[in-house]
């Protein structure tokens, strides 16, 4: 793959095309606005500002160029773009420039509207689209004098921001733990897949926790779903500069409703959190945990045969489901140091878990350091 | 003559709170029409933070940890100087 020339974020022109039927006809084009790319913004600031020790450099004040990620050279990257690459340089100056590469499936948000668009305006129900044999969704873009859609926030007629606050920035401010980050590496235990970015920390006993309250529901018959938030610290290393996060406590999700696939979290799984939070005003969300307690033969559109056959099955339920996606999309959006747990099962009953982080403006598996007892002032 | 804007007059035809989103990142003040209906109220504050518009969202009063009920206006359901907690209405599959 490769890349067309760079140009400032607001020079290009981006949007989706929906093609439908087996001549792919294009049915709709959806403007990919400024708003849509907020979470792949936060993920390039954390990488050039967080992770080189300037928390405080607004993202505001980041020159971002992006290209296009073109899958056939010869034709250019306006149609069928692979992703998108951004750049900036951090206040380091020019040894600071960093790029991150995003999948087009990054934006998967702005297919489904575009998709939500086309059966509003058509008056389909979403069965329309199997008659029709599917949907194809392009990424295109195009550098152009119009640039970026640029759009005001829906905001009714009767409410706005009270006195003189700004609007809210795509990255919210975070203030780190400060903590050298070697030491704490001592003895650590590295678990699950490789991965190249900021370092995840996850005490023994906020992994066992979390473990322990997903799995919680297996116990109930029929099984439920299960689930917390985990909770800890967004840290910078003073003497390497990284940028990493702690997680150091799992919250149970009391009183949440949970069923054999889904879990929603009542008033009183939030309620425990703000009094937590007011307890403890340096402990920061930083992700999920749940539970699926349910094996993959147990989901309806599973076409897997081998599932039935549970000893040549390689299939388990740890992962991120597409409602998982949408919540931490929702909860954490431009948050790029959230991370995700999910506990399951293999076909025959086995135990399984799956770690997420974001990466190229996705939730994706990635590894942890599994640590000791983690104070967040040094003892002395 | 300056304006507060923690605590306009109670029988004013607007009302200010502040909102917070779950995990405390955002925290903005807002003011409103009190005969706004809630979920009006919130999908615009969530556009104020810049939080998906794709979700449903709700509004909890921090003081009661009750939700809010959309149906009906803001102006009944919330003291001025309020704190509100932004909520998304979404569930984990």
């Amino acid at each position: 793959m490769t890349t067309v020339d760079f140009f400032p974020l607001e020079r290009w022109s981006l949007w989706i095309e929906m093609r439908l039927g087996p001549d792919a006809r294009v049915a709709l084009v959806e403007p990919v606005q400024r708003a849509d790319l907020d979470d792949l913004v936060a993920e390039l600031w954390w990488e050039a500002c967080a992770r080189r020790a300037a928390f405080d450099h607004p993202v505001e004040e980041l020159a971002i160029e992006l290209a296009a990620l073109a899958t056939t050279p010869e034709l250019g990257a306006e149609r069928g773009c692979a992703g998108l690459v951004l750049e900036a340089t951090g206040p380091a100056g020019p040894s600071g420039r960093v790029r991150v590469v995003y999948s087009s499936r990054c934006l998967d948000p702005v297919a489904v509207r575009t998709l939500a668009h086309w059966l509003q305006r058509e008056g389909h129900g979403a069965g329309t689209l199997e008659e029709l044999g599917g949907a194809r969704f392009e990424l295109c873009a195009r550098p152009s004098r119009r640039g970026l859609l640029v759009s005001a926030p829906e905001v009714s007629p009767g409410v706005s921001l009270a006195g003189a606050a700004a609007t809210a920035s795509p990255t919210p401010a975070v203030t780190p733990l400060r903590r050298e980050l070697a030491p704490l590496l001592v003895g650590a235990r590295s678990v699950g897949e490789e991965f190249s970015g900021h370092p995840v920390l996850y005490t023994l006993a906020a992994r066992r926790r979390a473990e322990e309250v997903a799995r919680r529901g297996a116990r109930r018959d029929p099984p439920v779903e299960t689930g917390g938030l985990l909770v800890g610290h967004v840290a910078s290393c003073p003497q390497s500069g990284e940028a990493y996060v702690v997680v150091t406590d799992v919250l149970p999700a009391e009183e949440a409703q949970g069923t054999t696939f889904t879990l929603s979290f009542s008033s009183s799984t939030w309620a425990r959190l703000a009094e937590v939070r007011r307890e403890q005003p340096d402990l920061a969300v930083l992700g999920q945990t749940h539970g699926h307690n349910f094996k993959p033969q147990d989901v309806t559109d599973n076409r897997c045969a081998s599932c039935q056959e549970t000893s040549a099955c390689r299939c388990d339920t740890a992962f991120l489901s597409s409602d998982d996606r949408t919540w931490s999309r929702a909860v954490f959006r431009g948050q790029p140091w959230q991370v995700g747990h999910v506990f399951g099962l293999t076909a025959d009953g086995q135990p399984s878990d799956a770690f997420y982080g974001q990466r190229g403006g996705m939730l994706l598996r990635r590894g942890y350091h599994l640590i000791g007892a983690f104070e967040p002032a040094p003892l002395t | 003559m300056k304006r507060s804007t923690d605590t306009p007059s109670p029988g004013g035809a607007t009302l200010t709170f502040r909102a917070a989103d779950v995990t405390g990142t955002r925290d903005l003040p807002v003011e409103v029409q009190r005969g706004l209906d809630v979920g009006t109220v919130a999908r615009s504050v969530a556009s104020l933070m810049r939080l998906p518009d794709d979700v449903p969202w709700a509004l909890r009063d921090q003081t009661s940890s009750a939700f809010l009920d959309e149906g009906r206006s803001i102006g009944e359901q919330l003291s001025p100087g309020a704190r509100v907690t932004l909520t998304p209405k979404t569930h984990l599959g």
